[in-house]
């Protein structure tokens, strides 16, 4: 019996990790400035870039101070020519001090996630 | 002019379409256990907290009392809306002791329904209550019962995010406790409690502080389970059974996997090592609008 539920199950195993057209929920892959990182200068923009696509529509990505002023500009936005990467510039030169990424994004099937994360200017 | 106005409308309808369908679409994902930055893994012993359409098979081998224990666990959840779903379940075991004949074959078809209790975004915690019918006779003559059992069961997550200390923000901790309530009076009824420690990788680096680890680490959640079972009555109150069982569990886009040793915790549960190997597909993520999303909304 076993002998024949365990190439059943590999077989749906691998039939689930080749489809190719599915969509999941988004979450970071790399950012930069890098997650926790100290730099000894102002960034001149901050990136994430996720493991999914994500929706230009309802993806935000906005960088605060300690005080919680806003410091990016807008409410950033997705790359045109690079769906999963969703970016900001900076309001102007960061002065030294603790900033939080707040980022929030729709996958492309429509699940939503949402994260910070700090960087600090020395 | 006017074909300038009929611009803007359009332009304004497809965004208004655009926006709708998205936050239709959004829905599914109340299924998955996340509470905020918070992803909890279904765990390999015990339930997760969270009411998800997934299905999940996981195998374990172990030598107990002089007789090996082969069991191949499948079970579908499925929600109804995003706070109600229903898991179905069953398992396959082969049992192998020592100088007796074999015995195999499927246990009782377990049917449990569950509600999302709680879920609290910025605290990270997530609870959830199910009631669960081990139905009789559904299984095989020599592994199944011919009576029901009935166990309620409350499971929560709780994510250590808030804290102040660095380190401590990837831990979260799961637990469940339940009762089964055999429908047989010769048989005792069990207390079954459960906890997990995680250290959670990939809220380290997406929300902490980036180390550098690269695939597969980067995914990994090292994790530590505690599934315990006490005796309540008859001739075996207040006896307690279980395991530990370290491991870790990698989580996907689409699936997980993970594997855990089965150290007992005492002689009366056995005196050597498992293993357990586990998948989990996450439905909603793999079908999102299809078999993956609640039946209303």
């Amino acid at each position: 019996m076993m002998a024949k539920i365990i190439p059943l199950l590999l077989t749906a195993v691998l039939a689930v990790c080749a489809a190719p057209d599915v969509w999941a929920h988004a979450f970071p892959e790399n950012s930069s400035p890098h997650v926790g990182s100290e730099l000894t200068a102002s960034p001149p923009a901050v990136k994430i870039w996720f493991d999914g696509d994500i929706e230009p529509v309802f993806s935000t990505l906005i960088v605060k101070n300690a005080g919680g002023t806003q410091v990016s500009q807008g409410r950033g936005q997705v790359d045109a020519s690079d769906k999963t990467l969703l970016e900001t510039a900076l309001a102007g030169s960061l002065p030294p001090g603790q900033y939080w990424v707040y980022w929030s994004v729709i996958a492309r099937d429509g699940h939503h996630t949402a994260g910070r994360f700090p960087f600090t200017v020395q | 002019m006017r074909a300038m106005q009929t611009q803007k409308i359009r332009l304004w309808f497809s965004v208004l379409i655009t926006a709708i369908t998205i936050v239709a679409a959004a829905a599914p994902a109340h299924a998955h256990a996340i509470a905020g930055m918070r992803l909890f893994p279904a765990t390999l012993t015990f339930d997760d907290p969270g009411v998800a359409d997934e299905t999940s098979w996981i195998f374990s081998h172990i030598n107990a009392g002089g007789s090996q224990t082969n069991i191949l666990n499948l079970a579908y959840a499925k929600t109804i809306t995003p706070r109600w779903g229903l898991v179905v379940s069953t398992d396959y075991q082969s049992l192998l002791p020592g100088g007796l004949p074999a015995l195999r074959g499927w246990d009782n078809v377990t049917v449990a329904a569950a509600y999302q209790l709680f879920k609290h975004e910025d605290a990270e915690s997530i609870g959830l209550l199910s009631l669960a019918d081990s139905i009789g006779d559904s299984g095989g003559r020599a592994i199944g019962t011919p009576y029901s059992t009935y166990t309620p069961e409350f499971a929560f997550g709780k994510g250590f995010g808030q804290v102040s200390a660095n380190w401590l923000k990837p831990v979260a901790l799961t637990a469940a406790v339940s009762e089964s309530f055999p429908a047989n009076s010769s048989v005792s009824r069990t207390l079954n409690w459960a906890f997990s420690v995680q250290y959670s990788i990939p809220y380290l680096q997406n929300f902490v502080r980036y180390v550098g680890l690269k695939a597969p680490f980067n995914n990994m959640i090292p994790i530590i389970e505690f599934p315990m079972q006490t005796c309540l009555d008859h001739g075996c109150h207040g006896q307690t059974t279980g395991y530990l069982a370290p491991g870790v569990i990698w989580i996907g886009h689409y699936f997980q996997w993970g594997v855990e040793l089965q150290v007992p915790v005492n002689h009366r549960t056995g005196n050597s090592v498992g293993i357990l190997f586990g998948m989990d597909f996450y439905l909603d993520d793999i079908a999102p609008h299809g078999i993956g999303a609640p039946l209303f909304h």
